[in-house]
């Protein structure tokens, strides 16, 4: 690191000076009960770093690194990745619009690379696509970007060199542009999602993966590694979703509430158009701003719906033992494996929670305690905690649910007064 | 005539020191057990038994009861084994042969009455006594020449003793590793079976297809094909050692002790491959054989030598009495006179023979050397092996299972790998066995060659090749 980058790091740091807290409060928890509220009307994206560059005369400046980063995505699983300024993905951008701006990039990759700022209608030669518009930036070198700021609006960028390599490796980041005073959101949340084909046991993922991603990021995090979302009841919440995994588009569901899309990384979408939704899907290459007004407290869950995407290095073509009477084969294998365990006949919930050795650096199955019992979901998944006020810093932990508010065994006299016939009740 | 006399006391002096079959045997014993540690026992009293006498009839049963190690196999054999029984006769009886050569030519007699016409009074008399006058200056070459077929003998009984010891040695080491292999076959039996009953649970319930459920049966059934196979490997190594200790009948109800081949008969003497070549060569014994063989050949040359201008001379008395005539007495004398067959042609074949017998020497000295130090190269070889499979191989197919075993705990492989892995562990194991029954054995060669005998590759106790059961391909793993 060159003294200069870690002056503007620092400089980064003490913009977002909340962000620092807030993350060293994420590390420092072992299970993903909600943090602490944060302040409101301020551009946050959980488990990573907004930068807002510094002002020098007229122009904001920004410095990008790209370089090779070692990244936790979650407690058991470090990734030798690349990225931009020590993170995958890299900072938030956060600018406005109208404002010059000038952001150096350094490239300390062991390839040339470019940068895109995809979605922003910038003049041709600032495009950043190697080969079309600009000679790749080689490495060692840093390359200079500039341009006036052409419209507010939720924006990523990334390589246009290598892209297939570079972005499975993690390049990339989102961009918010913001109209001079415009009125802020309560919360105002930012996730790039990207996906990564890791074997268990190793560090490095495949680029040259097409099909196997068994890492699926928030912010660069699989649960119980991401950071959960803070809100109160009432207030308006908008979350940004950029997505630049290689090949797949993500039904993100919230639980709990009704959203509308507000915006694309084309523009903000009419009134006219938008329409009440509980899951928005994110395809690749795409940003969604969707907004709601959570109305019920609580810890609730936002997910991808796709099954395997809420699940971390989940192993595939298994023999499928779903209903087998395993008889006297575990008995008989164990003679010879003392270690051996009869697995799936029954299904496969709570194999996380039996904290068996696995490969090391690896996270297969695992998801985390939650406050009743073992969350079985990993990958994609996160928590909104609304609560009914949110006052000063103090950690909120889980929610804790008014008397008789949750499910539970039913019992015999309820089942015999609505006539509901079992033939046992399990204890 | 005082000469005669001085002689004739002379041989039966000489006839006096031919060596007793005991202490021919006794130099045999030490010999044995200065090469090799073991005692050698004469029993010619169990020839007319046909049977082990009682005594050791009682020590074989001990020692069976408690189970056989291989320097038991060994000790048990050299008391029991009657292969080396016969060498032992026929020792005794080269002794026997010996004392024939050395001993002179008896005195021989010639006699003849005269009866003169009726009424003449006493008969005439006339004896002579003669004696083979060359059989008293052979009496030396005679000796080389005993000494020599004596020698041969000695050192095939010491041979047959070596090989025994060596033999049996082999033997049990085939034994004990079969018994290791079979271990682990039946492991890897167990575990396909296993995993078979698991398929076939799956089909029940419509979880696999019939040709994942076929192959699966397939792999067990290859798996017990070879544990059979392993079984009789077994048998056949159990069959070796009683044929060597001579075991029959209800002493075949046996069973090995101490399990695995201790490792430490793999660990090489600290050696160079010159100072143990010079060993093998100094004491050869089928060196010793060939220079035995040149000292007849000469012996030979010799006696064809002598006999050539003087085939045979007789010395004697002669006694002649004609009627009441005093005695006359005088010398007697018979010689073959060497006219129309000179001998030479025997002395030629004689002289040939000779210089045979020496290039055979020779020969078998160089190709001795060779065989030495292939027996060094092959010790060196299989003994690296052996190491390396134990200290690396093993110790790689162990970290592997175990991160098998992760995976399968974490669901990223299935129970049908997670076999897989430990059934190539099991054949990493069997390997191991191998290798270090390869590193034996050629230790045991080694050392038979330090005792004198260069056993051959291709004998009685070499052993099944590893082709045959160290390939973990044909373990039915089913990789
Ligand atoms: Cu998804």
């Amino acid at each position: 690191m060159t003294p200069t980058r870690r002056d503007f790091l620092s400089a980064t740091a003490a913009a977002s000076g909340l962000l620092g807290s807030i993350l060293k409060t994420g590390l420092a928890q072992a299970g993903p009960a909600p943090g602490r509220p944060g302040p409101r009307k301020v551009l946050h994206a959980p488990n990573g770093s907004v930068d807002q560059g510094r002002r020098v005369g007229r122009v904001r400046v920004f410095h990008l690194v790209a370089e090779p980063v070692t990244w936790e995505v979650a407690p058991g699983l470090v990734l030798d990745v690349w990225g931009y300024n020590g993170r995958t993905p890299g900072p938030v951008l956060e600018m406005t619009r109208g404002e010059r701006v000038r952001i150096y990039v350094t490239n300390h990759l062991p390839e040339s690379t470019s940068v895109h700022w995809h979605g922003m209608i910038v003049p041709n030669g600032m495009d950043g696509v190697a080969g079309l518009t600009q000679r790749p930036i080689p490495p060692g070198a840093t390359w200079r970007y500039e341009f006036v700021v052409p419209d507010a609006g939720t924006f990523m960028y990334h390589p246009h060199f290598d892209e297939m390599t570079q972005m499975a490796m993690g390049m990339m980041g989102m961009i918010v542009v913001r109209e001079p005073n415009e009125p802020r959101p309560d919360r105002d949340y930012c996730y790039m999602i990207n996906e990564w084909s890791v074997k268990p046991g190793t560090r490095k993922p495949d680029p040259g993966a097409m099909s196997d991603f068994n890492v699926l990021t928030l912010n660069g995090k699989v649960f119980p590694g991401t950071e959960p979302m803070v809100a109160a009841v009432g207030e308006r919440v908008r979350v940004r979703f950029g997505n630049l995994g290689a090949m797949d588009h993500h039904p993100i569901h919230f639980h709990g509430l009704s959203l509308q899309v507000t915006a694309t990384d084309g523009g903000p979408v009419p009134l006219s158009a938008r329409q009440p939704e509980t899951t928005t899907l994110v395809p690749v290459g795409t940003v969604r701003v969707v907004e709601m007004v959570p109305s019920e407290p609580g810890d609730w869950p936002v997910h991808c719906h796709m099954t395997h995407h809420v699940m971390t290095q989940m192993g595939h073509g298994l023999p499928n033992l779903l209903g087998v009477d395993p008889g006297g084969t575990e008995a008989g294998l164990q003679r010879h494996l003392p270690e051996f365990m009869a697995m799936g006949h029954t299904g496969m919930g709570g194999m996380g929670e039996m904290n068996m050795a696995v490969p090391e650096n690896s996270l297969p199955m695992k998801g985390a305690a939650g406050p009743f019992s073992y969350i079985d979901m990993g990958g994609m998944f996160t928590v909104l905690a609304v609560r009914a006020r949110l006052e000063g810093d103090a950690p909120l932990g889980w929610y804790q649910h008014p008397e008789g508010s949750v499910a539970r065994p039913a019992t015999h006299e309820e089942l015999a007064a609505d006539g509901v016939a079992v033939i046992s009740q399990a204890p | 005539m005082r000469a005669l006399i001085a002689t004739l006391a002379a041989s039966v002096t000489l006839l006096g020191c031919a060596p007793s079959t005991t202490s021919v045997f006794t130099s045999v014993a030490d010999d044995a057990a200065r090469r090799t540690g073991h005692r050698l026992d004469w029993r010619p009293e169990d020839a007319q038994e046909g049977l082990p006498g009682v005594d050791l009839a009682r020590g074989l049963a001990r020692e069976l009861s408690s189970g056989l190690t291989i320097e038991g196999a060994v000790r048990l054999a050299l008391r029991n084994a009657p292969a080396l029984q016969v060498e032992l006769e026929q020792l005794a009886s080269a002794q026997g042969a010996y004392s024939q050569a050395v001993a002179p030519t008896n005195p021989e007699l010639h006699g003849s009455v005269l009866f003169h016409g009726e009424g003449h009074g006493t008969p005439g008399v006339h004896l002579d006594v003669t004696m083979d006058v060359l059989s008293f200056v052979m009496q030396a070459t005679s000796r080389r020449g005993a000494d020599a077929g004596l020698e041969v003998s000695r050192v095939r009984a010491l041979s047959a003793f070596v090989r025994l010891v060596a033999e049996v040695r082999l033997a049990m080491l085939d034994l004990l590793t079969a018994e290791r292999v079979l271990e682990k076959r039946t492991a890897i039996v167990e575990l396909t079976s296993t995993t078979a009953d698991l398929s076939s649970r799956m089909r029940v319930v419509g979880n696999n297809t019939v040709a994942e459920d076929l192959n699966q049966r397939a792999v067990a059934l290859q798996a017990r094909l070879d544990g059979e196979a392993a079984q009789a490997v077994v048998l056949r190594a159990r069959l070796v050692v009683e044929r060597l200790i001579g075991l029959t009948g209800e002493a075949t109800v046996w069973k090995t002790r101490g399990g695995e081949v201790p490792p430490d008969r793999a660990a090489g003497v600290n050696r160079s491959a010159g100072a143990f070549e010079r060993q093998v060569v100094e004491r050869s014994l089928s060196l010793d054989e060939r220079r035995a063989e040149v000292q007849l050949a000469a012996a030979n040359v010799d006696r064809t030598q002598l006999h050539r201008f003087l085939p045979q001379l007789g010395l004697g008395v002669a006694v002649e009495r004609e009627g009441d005539a005093e005695m006359d007495l005088g010398p007697a004398f018979s010689l073959t006179l060497p006219i129309f067959n000179l001998g030479s042609g025997a002395v030629d074949a004689s002289a040939a023979q000779l210089r045979r017998s020496q290039q055979a020497l020779t020969a078998a000295a160089i190709e001795l050397r060779a065989e030495a130090r292939r027996l060094w190269v092959e010790a060196e070889v299989s003994r690296r092996r052996f190491e390396a499979v134990r200290d690396e191989l093993v110790p790689l197919r162990t970290a592997a299972l175990e991160e098998a075993q992760k995976a399968y705990n974490g669901m990223l492989i299935g129970a049908f790998a997670l076999v897989d892995m430990k059934v190539a562990a099991l054949s990493a194991e069997i390997a191991l066995s191998e290798a270090l029954r390869d590193a034996a054995a050629a230790e045991v060669r080694v050392e038979a060659a330090r005792q004198g005998l260069v056993l051959r590759q291709d004998g009685a106790a070499s052993h099944p090749g590893p082709a045959e059961t160290s390939n973990p391909s044909s373990s039915g793993a089913g990789h």
